[in-house]
């Protein structure tokens, strides 16, 4: 394939530089003789004009100037955002991708909070709630959390009857399952947190009774035999809650019958 | 005659030992920051200076460069040539902004000693006035080429990076920026 002109008078251009007879190299390309002569000899005679003199004065100045300006550059002290962007591009990088999926890891909780079961945000909401029980140790957090996931279960599974007019039973058995864990945890507390503990339960599992006894009101026929285990549970529980050393005003309670 | 504060100004450095100078200078070493000022004061000088009209501009021009490129050095990623002629150009953008004139100046402004037409073109004795002049009919890559090439002294790969540009961009860019200059002279008669 032929060589642009573009190329030959680059290659040509590199040969002038190392010494060699316009003349001659044009011999190679006679076609192109005529336009390419006058360009090689106006690169060689720019080549030949001597660089513009630099002032030594100038330089001393403006040497001056960059030591000033360096000693008016504060020290940085301690670790502000601004050092972060000038840190190495990878470290930066990374920091920065950490800072988004954390800021998107959170926004994306924040938004769950209120989802219920069908929503896709539903499923990260439980994730969330698992990450966060895994990361509880002691046995007094752990508790407030079963108790929290039961407030929330309630709340979940008398939104989505309100909305569905059906019965979760799946939301409904794991409402129940998250007193019952709080109940079992609360027995292994010392004195000083449980009686705190268990009075949250017993007013998580009245709501959840108040809950079910008007869901049965609205329920459909084939759900009444679901809700009225539930109750009977709920019952139950409240009584493991030791209700029957108090004067009790619920009026569902198993102590008052 | 004064001596030059560095020995950078006078001598060509590699890569690596510019490499050095530049991590020292991002520590805040006062010494490689004025040694990477001087770096960066003799290699755009030439630049500068063929395309601002004037001496005195070139001076304020460059030391301004030099500042301002010093202060954002920590920001500096990637090729430090190319990010030097950007901020260069850059500068002279503003320069003429400031000035509220075009960086080209018409032919008819610029005054030259028209010689006998049957001089060639071989024969013409090109100055740094003369061919400053000519160069300013040119678009800023090809200027830029021309500089950096015949001037500066750099290699067609050298230029490619520092423009951002393909060896075979910078090759055509050469040839049409030579060509132009031909035409201008032949018009003007020298």
């Amino acid at each position: 394939m032929k060589d642009k002109i573009e190329e030959i008078l680059d290659k040509l251009l590199k040969r002038t530089q190392k010494g060699e007879d316009i003349e001659s190299l044009l011999k190679e390309y006679p076609q192109l003789a005529d336009e390419l002569r006058p360009l090689l000899k106006l690169a060689v005679e720019i080549e030949d004009i001597p660089k513009p003199e630099l002032d030594a004065d100038a330089i001393s100045i403006l040497v001056a100037k960059v030591r000033q300006t360096m000693r008016s550059r504060k020290p940085s002290v301690g670790f502000s955002l601004k050092n972060l962007f000038t840190l190495h591009p990878i470290i930066s990088r990374t920091v920065t991708a950490i800072v988004l999926v954390f800021v998107l890891a959170l926004t994306t909780v924040f938004m769950s909070a209120n989802s219920l079961p069908g929503n896709p945000l539903y499923q990260i909401k439980r994730i969330s709630e698992k990450i966060h029980y895994a990361i509880t140790f002691n046995d007094e957090g752990k508790a407030e959390l079963h108790l929290i996931f039961a407030n929330r279960r309630t709340h979940e599974f008398e939104s989505s009857f309100k909305i569905g007019e059906k019965i979760d039973r799946k939301l409904l058995m794991k409402m129940l399952e998250e007193t019952a864990s709080a109940v079992d945890i609360s027995q292994n507390l010392s004195a000083d947190h449980a009686p705190l503990i268990r009075q949250k339960i017993a007013l998580c599992n009245k709501k959840q009774l108040a809950v079910l006894e008007n869901t049965k009101q609205y329920a459909c026929q084939c759900d009444i035999d679901i809700i009225q285990t539930a109750i009977k549970k709920c019952r139950e529980l409240h009584a493991c809650l030791g209700c029957e050393q108090t004067p009790c005003n619920d009026p569902y309670c198993p102590c008052n019958e | 005659m004064k001596q030059f504060p560095s020995l950078l100004l006078k001598k060509d450095i590699s890569y690596e030992e510019l490499n050095k100078i530049i991590a020292l200078a991002k520590t805040n070493n006062d010494d490689a920051m004025v040694d990477l000022s001087e770096y960066v004061y003799s290699r755009i000088y030439s630049y500068v200076y063929y395309r601002v009209n004037h001496r005195e501009d070139t001076e304020d021009l460059v030391s301004e460069i030099v500042l301002k490129l010093i202060r954002a050095l920590p920001k500096q990623r990637g090729n430090f040539n190319a990010w030097m002629y950007k901020i260069a150009k850059n500068a002279i953008i503003d320069f003429y902004r400031r000035r509220g004139v075009r960086s080209e100046t018409s032919l008819s402004e610029i005054p030259y000693d028209i010689p006998d037409q049957s001089t060639p073109v071989s024969e013409i004795i090109l100055t740094k006035e003369k061919l400053r002049k000519a160069l300013s009919i040119l678009t800023e890559e090809q200027q830029r080429v021309i500089i950096l090439k015949f001037i500066e002294g750099y290699t067609n790969p050298e230029i490619a990076e520092t423009m951002g540009k393909s060896i075979g961009a910078v090759k055509l860019l050469q040839f049409r920026a030579l060509k132009s200059l031909k035409e201008f002279f032949k018009k003007k008669g020298l």
